[in-house]
């Protein structure tokens, strides 16, 4: 059966503007296998995307399963390539077109 | 728009000029409420923007003691001047005695030093069991362990739990959703999860600001105004 997922919106406050989502979803991932190990990067089948028109919001997908593992390791990133940041979750949908509505 | 009404139940900005960014961005973030500590420089600047924004404001005060004639004294000073009385102590007694004294509204069980919550306190638990999420973010698995513990508590419903931000500065404040997933996480249902962002706190939060207001009497009884 295909696996449901969950697509957040999230604002990155930081002080460099060289954030890419890659960074991003390097440091999310550190963050879950930190917690969670291996298992819980699996579950989470994480995934981003950098809006174009706007650089510090980002899109994260994830499993329904693993959107607590997710959520819980935005919040503990607090650092991305020795910059400060602040990951805000700012909307939760099951599809892009109502995440961005 | 949301519905629940969020409150960060403690925000710890060290200048005015941070106490304004943090009230600014909580209303950003969805609360509807958050409460202060600090000065009075901090909590009139904080009061303007929170006024402005149409966020409800309270004043809150951290108690550290680790002697129980400490705490008394602490509370019968404090109780009357702000709206929400937090206690923190490394002590077992003192945190017992917290936990079951009418004056006090939340007892902070998540630093390290806490002792850890078993049968005997929950006995005698009375008042809001406080996590501060800045320290996950500084002590990591010990308070992880805690909080942990904390969770199958929660779960059956022994004791209500309430989790705060503790920022002193704006990299520090996390959105509802995320504060809320301390114990989503931990396979507490999520509505009981975001009910530690938006439950308890806020009632009694309500009933002492009409107190200190002259609203309510300490018996409980409401003084309708026409």
């Amino acid at each position: 059966m295909r696996d449901k997922k969950r697509y957040i919106l999230c604002r990155v406050r930081t002080t460099s503007d060289s954030l890419t989502a890659a960074s991003l979803h390097t440091a999310i991932m550190n963050k879950l296998c930190e917690f969670y190990g291996w298992s819980g990067r699996a579950i989470s089948a994480l995934k981003t995307w950098q809006l174009k028109d706007k650089r510090d919001y980002f899109i994260l997908r994830c499993s329904l399963k693993g959107l607590p593992y997710v959520l819980f390791s935005t919040s503990l990133v607090t650092y991305i390539n020795h910059e400060k940041v602040a990951i805000d979750v700012l909307r939760i949908s099951g599809t892009i077109k109502s995440l961005l509505s | 728009m949301n519905k629940r009404f969020f409150i960060d139940a403690w925000l710890m900005p060290l200048t005015t000029s941070d106490a304004v960014e943090m009230v600014k961005l909580a209303g950003e973030l969805g609360y509807k409420a958050v409460a202060v500590e600090g000065n009075d420089e901090i909590l009139k600047a904080s009061s303007e923007v929170a006024d402005r924004l149409g966020i409800e404001l309270y004043r809150r005060r951290t108690i550290n003691v680790n002697i129980k004639e400490k705490l008394y004294d602490e509370l019968s000073k404090n109780r009357w001047s702000y709206e929400l009385i937090s206690v923190k102590s490394n002590e077992r007694d003192v945190v017992m005695a917290a936990l079951r004294d009418m004056r006090v509204d939340t007892v902070l069980m998540s630093h390290p030093s806490a002792p850890l919550v078993d049968r005997h306190m929950l006995s005698v638990t009375n008042n809001i069991v406080e996590v501060a999420f800045s320290d996950l973010l500084k002590y990591g698995y010990e308070t992880f362990y805690r909080v942990l513990r904390l969770s199958s508590h929660l779960k059956k419903d022994r004791i209500r739990v309430v989790v705060s931000s503790c920022a002193t500065n704006c990299f520090e404040m996390r959105s509802p959703r995320q504060l809320a997933s301390v114990f989503f996480v931990m396979g507490v249902g999520s509505d009981r999860a975001i009910e530690t962002v938006s439950g308890a706190i806020i009632e009694a939060l309500r009933q002492n600001k009409a107190k200190l207001e002259g609203m309510l009497d300490t018996s409980g009884v409401w003084r309708i105004e026409r």
